[in-house]
C-alpha cells in the first residue's frame, strides 16, 4: 500500500517535471486552466449584479459551490481524469501493452501515468475560490465543514466513475467522441444549486447521476443545511464507483483478447 | 529444464467487413460480415532455459500475437502456456516481475527526460531493493557504456544510445526471461554489434533465456541457437540454426569463356538454374547429398570451359522465404 | 485553382468526421436547458421582468442565436496552422503564400456549411420543438449581412492567432486563453450589455463583439433598421464597424504574414 502512494506521488512528480522541460508553456497553461474555469463565477457575477439573483442564495454563497465545484473537479482531473484523455492517446499509438507488461493493477498503473499537471492549477484557483468565498460568509461552523469535506471526496468518487466509464467507451469504441464536452456539459449542472432544478432533474441528479455531491450539497453542509441528499448521492456514488470498476475491468479484458 | 511449455496454442480475430457506399454503411448497422482468421493455429514448442530463441515469420503470421501471448499482455482462445510453472495471461502480476521486454519501436523512457529517471521509476513500480538496484545498475551500465548518456534528455540521444538504455530497463529486475521483439531495427552495424555481445554475454553469465522477433537475418543467425518460423498461424520450422544453413544446398557461380549454353545446362540432372547473372556466367544451386563437389566440377571441365567458380552457401533468407511461402 | 473542386474536397472530410459533429446535436441542446432552468429561477427571483433590458424570452433567444452564430463561424485554423508550423511543413505552403490563407478560407466554407446542415439547423428545430414559448423571431435580413460579416472577421482574428506560432511555436495555451477571452468579449456567455459599464466601453475597442454579439443584436432588434433615430442607433452603423475591421485585419494579416515569409526564410529551409 505505502509503495503504491509513494509510487503515485514518484509520478506525479514526474510528470510535473516533463513540464518543466518547456517552462514558459506550463505556467502559461496553469494559468490558462485556471481562467478557463472562471466563466462560471464570471456569469454568476453578472448575474447578481443585474438581479437579486438565486432564491435564498447569496453570491458569495454561490461563489463557495462554484469554488468547492473547481475545487473538487481539479483534483479529479489531476489525479486520474487523465485516463480518460490518455485512453485515446494510448489507443492510437498501440500502447496499452507497455502498462499491461509491469507487475501492477492495471488501473493504477494507467493513473500514474495518466497524471496531469496542468489541472494542478484548477485545483489550487478552486481552493483559493472558495477559501475567498467562504471569507465573505458569516456562519461557518466546524462540524458543517467538516461534514463539507466528506461529502467532497464522494464528489471525487462520482468523478472517478466518470473517468471509469468514458475510458472504457473510448478502449470499447475506439473513438473519443468528444467526450470532453459532454463531461463538461454534465459539470455544467453542478455548478449550480439544487433549488433551481425543477423536481425530476434534482431527483436526477442526486441519486441517479449525483453531481450535486460534488459541490451543491457540500456547500450547503458548510451553511449548516444538511439533509438526506448527501445519504442518498454517497450511495449512489459506491453503487456508481462499483459499476465502472467492473466495465472498466471488463473492457481490459476484452482488450487484451482483441488484441492491438 | 524447460521453461517455456507451450501446447495447442489458439488465437482467432474476428474482423467485420464493411462495403462501400452509403448504403452499406447503413445495412452495416444491422448486420455485419464477420471475418474469422486463424491468428495462432494450434501450435505447439518447447524452450529450454537459456536458449536464444528466434522467432521468425512474415507479418500478419502470428508471430507477434504469439509473442504477445507468451508476455501476458493477450489471452488465447485454446491451449496452454506454462513458463516458469506461471500461466500468463492469467497469473500476469506475478508473472511479469520475471520477465523483461524490449520493444524496438515502442519506448518506455520518458522522452523529456533522462533514462535514470525512468530507472529510478522502473524500481518503485518493480518494487526493486535499494541493494540489488544499485548493483543491476553498476554492472549493466558498464556493459552497455551508458554511463555518461543516462543522465541526458532522451530525445538528445542517438537511435542506438536508446536503445541501449531499453535494454538496461529491461533488465533491472533480473527477468528470467527477455522477450525482444525487433531490438536492432533501424541501428547501424556498431550498435548492433554492441546489442549482440550484450545479449549473448548476458546468456553466458545468467544463463537467461532470451526470445527474439526480427526481421534482420543477420541477427538471428549471429544470435539464435534455435529458430521457429510461424507462418499463416503455424509452425513451419523448429529446430537449430545450423540446421536451417546445412540442408546440403550450394550456390555454384560459374563463369564460363564463351557464352551460355542455357539450354543445355537446364537439361542436365541435379543442377537447378537460380540465375542467369551474364552472358557468361550463371549460379546454379546444387545438392550435395546428390552429388559431390568434385563430381559437379568434373561434368563442367567435359563440357564448356570454365573461367571461374565459385562456391558459397545459399544466403539464409532464401531458405527462409520458402519456408515462409510453403 | 477550382474552387469548387477544393471546397468539394473538404466537405468530403467533415463528412468523414460526421459523429463529431453529430455530437453537437446532443450536448447543445442539454446546455440550452439548463441555461433555461437557470435564467427562469434568476427571473422569477427577480421583481423586475427585464434584466439588463431583456425578457426572459430575448435573453434565451439571445443564448439560442449567439449559439448558433459562434456554431456557424467557429473556425480551427489557429490549431491547424501552428501544427503544419510544428511539423515542419509549412516550408511548402510558404512557396505559394497566398493560397493559404485562401485555401485556409475555402475549408472553413466546406466545413461551416457542412456544419449548417448537421449541427445549426437541427438544434434550431430541437429548440422550437421542445422550448418554443421561449423563441423571439427578430429581424433576418441585416442579420444575415452581419453573421456574413461576422466569418470573414472571425477568419482572420483566428488566422492571425494562429501565427503566433510561427514566433512562439507551442501556442496551445496561448490560444485557449485568446479564445477564452474572445468568447467573452463576444459576448457568448453572457450579453455584453450586462457587463458593467467600464468593462463594456473596454470591450468596444476590441472586434471581438462584432463576432456574435452584435448579428445577435441586431437579429432581437437592438437597432433600428432605418436612419430615422440617427445613424448611430441604426443597424448600418455596427455593419460598417464590421466592415472597417474586415478592412483593417486583412491588412494586418498581410503585414504579418509578409513577417512570417521573411523569418521562415531566413532560418533557412
Amino acid at each position: 500500500m505505502t509503495s503504491a502512494i509513494k509510487l503515485w506521488i514518484k509520478s506525479a512528480l514526474i510528470h510535473i517535471a516533463f513540464r518543466m522541460a518547456y517552462r514558459g508553456e506550463y505556467f502559461i497553461s496553469l494559468v490558462s486552466m485556471f481562467v478557463l474555469e472562471l466563466v462560471g463565477p464570471i456569469f454568476t457575477y453578472i448575474i447578481y449584479y443585474n438581479s437579486p439573483g438565486f432564491a435564498g442564495w447569496t453570491f458569495y454563497q454561490v461563489l463557495l459551490l462554484q469554488g468547492i465545484f473547481l475545487t473538487v473537479k481539479g483534483f479529479s482531473f489531476m489525479s486520474f481524469m487523465g485516463i480518460v484523455w490518455h485512453s485515446n492517446i494510448t489507443l492510437q499509438r498501440g500502447e496499452f501493452d507497455l502498462t499491461l507488461i509491469k507487475p501492477r493493477n492495471p488501473l493504477f498503473m494507467f493513473i500514474c501515468q495518466s497524471f496531469d499537471a496542468e489541472d494542478t492549477a484548477k485545483f489550487i484557483g478552486g481552493l483559493l475560490l472558495s477559501l475567498y468565498a467562504i471569507l465573505h460568509i458569516p456562519a461557518v461552523s466546524l462540524s458543517g465543514l467538516l461534514i463539507g469535506i466528506v461529502a467532497m471526496i464522494f464528489g471525487v468518487g462520482f468523478f472517478f466513475s466518470l473517468a471509469l466509464f468514458f475510458s472504457s467507451f473510448i478502449f470499447r469504441f475506439i473513438r473519443s467522441m468528444r467526450v470532453y464536452d459532454v463531461l463538461e456539459a454534465i459539470a455544467m449542472v453542478g455548478y449550480y444549486p439544487k433549488s433551481i432544478y425543477p423536481r425530476f432533474a434534482g431527483t436526477l441528479f442526486t441519486a441517479i447521476l449525483p453531481i450535486f455531491i460534488v459541490a451543491a450539497i457540500p456547500a450547503k453542509a458548510i451553511f449548516g443545511e444538511v439533509d438526506i441528499d448527501i445519504l442518498i448521492s454517497a450511495v449512489s456514488v459506491i453503487v456508481l464507483i462499483a459499476l465502472g470498476l467492473y466495465t472498466w475491468f471488463s473492457t481490459i479484458k476484452k482488450y487484451s483478447s482483441a488484441g492491438g | 529444464m524447460k521453461i517455456i511449455r507451450v501446447n495447442k496454442l489458439r488465437k482467432e480475430f474476428k474482423s467485420y467487413e464493411r462495403g462501400e457506399g452509403f448504403t452499406e454503411a447503413v445495412l452495416s448497422l444491422f448486420k455485419r460480415n464477420v471475418k474469422i482468421s486463424k491468428a495462432v493455429n494450434d501450435i505447439d514448442f518447447a524452450i529450454e532455459k537459456g536458449e536464444v530463441v528466434g522467432f521468425l515469420g512474415p507479418n500478419g503470421a502470428g508471430k507477434s500475437t504469439t509473442i504477445k501471448i507468451l508476455s501476458g499482455v493477450m489471452h488465447p482462445d485454446g491451449g496452454s502456456v506454462n513458463i516458469m510453472n506461471y500461466t500468463p495471461w492469467i497469473d500476469r502480476r506475478k508473472y511479469v516481475a520475471n520477465i523483461g521486454v524490449v520493444f524496438g519501436q515502442k519506448s518506455q523512457l520518458f522522452w523529456d527526460l533522462p533514462p535514470i529517471d525512468a530507472f529510478y521509476m522502473h524500481k518503485s513500480i518493480f518494487s526493486i531493493d535499494e541493494k540489488s538496484f544499485k548493483t543491476e545498475l553498476d554492472k549493466l551500465t558498464k556493459l552497455l557504456s551508458i554511463k555518461e548518456i543516462m543522465k541526458k534528455p532522451t530525445r538528445q540521444l542517438s537511435l542506438g544510445e536508446r536503445m541501449r538504455c531499453e535494454f538496461v530497463m529491461a533488465m533491472l529486475h533480473k527477468p528470467k526471461i527477455v522477450f525482444l521483439d525487433e531490438p536492432t531495427i533501424g541501428l547501424d552495424i556498431f550498435a548492433k554489434e554492441i546489442i549482440r555481445k550484450f545479449i549473448k554475454k548476458i546468456n553466458n553469465k545468467e544463463k537467461t533465456t532470451f526470445i527474439v522477433t526480427s526481421h534482420d537475418l543477420e541477427d538471428i543467425e549471429h544470435l539464435c541457437d534455435r529458430i521457429i518460423v510461424i507462418n499463416e498461424g503455424r509452425i513451419v520450422f523448429n529446430d537449430k540454426t545450423t540446421k536451417l544453413k546445412v540442408n546440403n544446398k550450394k550456390y555454384v557461380t560459374i563463369k564460363f569463356y564463351d557464352k551460355v549454353n542455357l539450354t543445355k545446362i537446364k537439361k542436365m540432372k541435379n543442377f537447378k538454374v537460380v540465375k542467369k547473372l551474364s552472358d557468361y556466367s550463371v549460379r546454379l544451386e546444387i545438392d550435395t547429398s546428390k552429388m559431390s563437389l568434385n563430381e559437379i566440377i568434373k561434368v563442367f571441365d567435359n563440357g564448356q570451359k570454365v573461367e571461374d567458380i565459385e562456391i558459397s552457401n545459399p544466403p539464409i533468407s532464401e531458405i527462409i522465404k520458402k519456408l515462409y511461402r510453403a | 485553382m477550382s474552387y469548387c473542386g477544393i471546397i468539394k474536397g473538404y466537405w468530403k472530410e467533415s463528412v468523414a468526421y460526421r459523429s463529431e459533429f453529430l455530437m453537437s446535436v446532443l450536448i447543445v441542446p442539454f446546455r440550452f436547458f439548463i441555461l433555461i432552468i437557470i435564467w427562469s429561477a434568476v427571473y422569477s427571483n427577480s421583481a423586475s421582468d427585464s434584466i439588463g433590458g431583456y425578457s426572459l424570452s430575448s435573453m434565451i433567444t439571445y443564448f439560442l442565436i449567439s449559439s448558433l452564430v459562434f456554431t456557424f463561424i467557429y473556425d480551427t485554423i489557429a490549431e491547424e496552422l501552428e501544427k503544419e508550423i510544428k511539423k515542419g511543413n509549412f516550408l511548402v505552403f510558404l512557396l505559394k503564400p497566398f493560397s493559404y490563407v485562401k485555401l485556409g478560407f475555402l475549408k472553413k466554407i466546406a466545413n461551416r456549411s457542412f456544419s449548417v446542415i448537421i449541427e445549426v439547423i437541427p438544434i434550431l428545430l430541437l429548440f422550437l420543438l421542445f422550448f418554443r414559448k421561449y423563441f423571439v423571431m427578430g429581424e433576418i435580413g441585416f442579420f444575415t449581412i452581419s453573421v456574413l460579416f461576422s466569418f470573414v472577421i472571425s477568419y482572420f482574428i483566428y488566422l492571425l492567432i494562429g501565427m503566433i506560432a510561427f514566433w512562439l511555436i507551442n501556442i496551445r495555451s496561448l490560444a485557449w486563453l485568446m479564445s477564452f477571452g474572445i468568447q467573452l468579449s463576444a459576448g457568448l456567455y453572457v450579453p455584453i450589455d450586462l457587463f458593467p459599464p467600464v468593462i463594456r466601453s473596454f470591450f468596444n475597442f476590441l472586434p471581438f463583439q462584432y463576432i456574435t454579439f452584435v448579428p445577435t443584436s441586431i437579429y432581437l432588434g437592438k437597432y433600428s433598421a432605418d436612419l430615422s433615430a440617427g445613424f448611430v442607433s441604426s443597424v448600418f452603423f455596427p455593419l460598417l464597424i464590421q466592415i472597417m475591421w474586415i478592412f483593417g485585419l486583412f491588412v494586418l494579416t498581410i503585414i504579418v504574414w509578409n513577417r512570417a515569409k521573411k523569418r521562415f526564410s531566413g532560418v533557412g529551409a
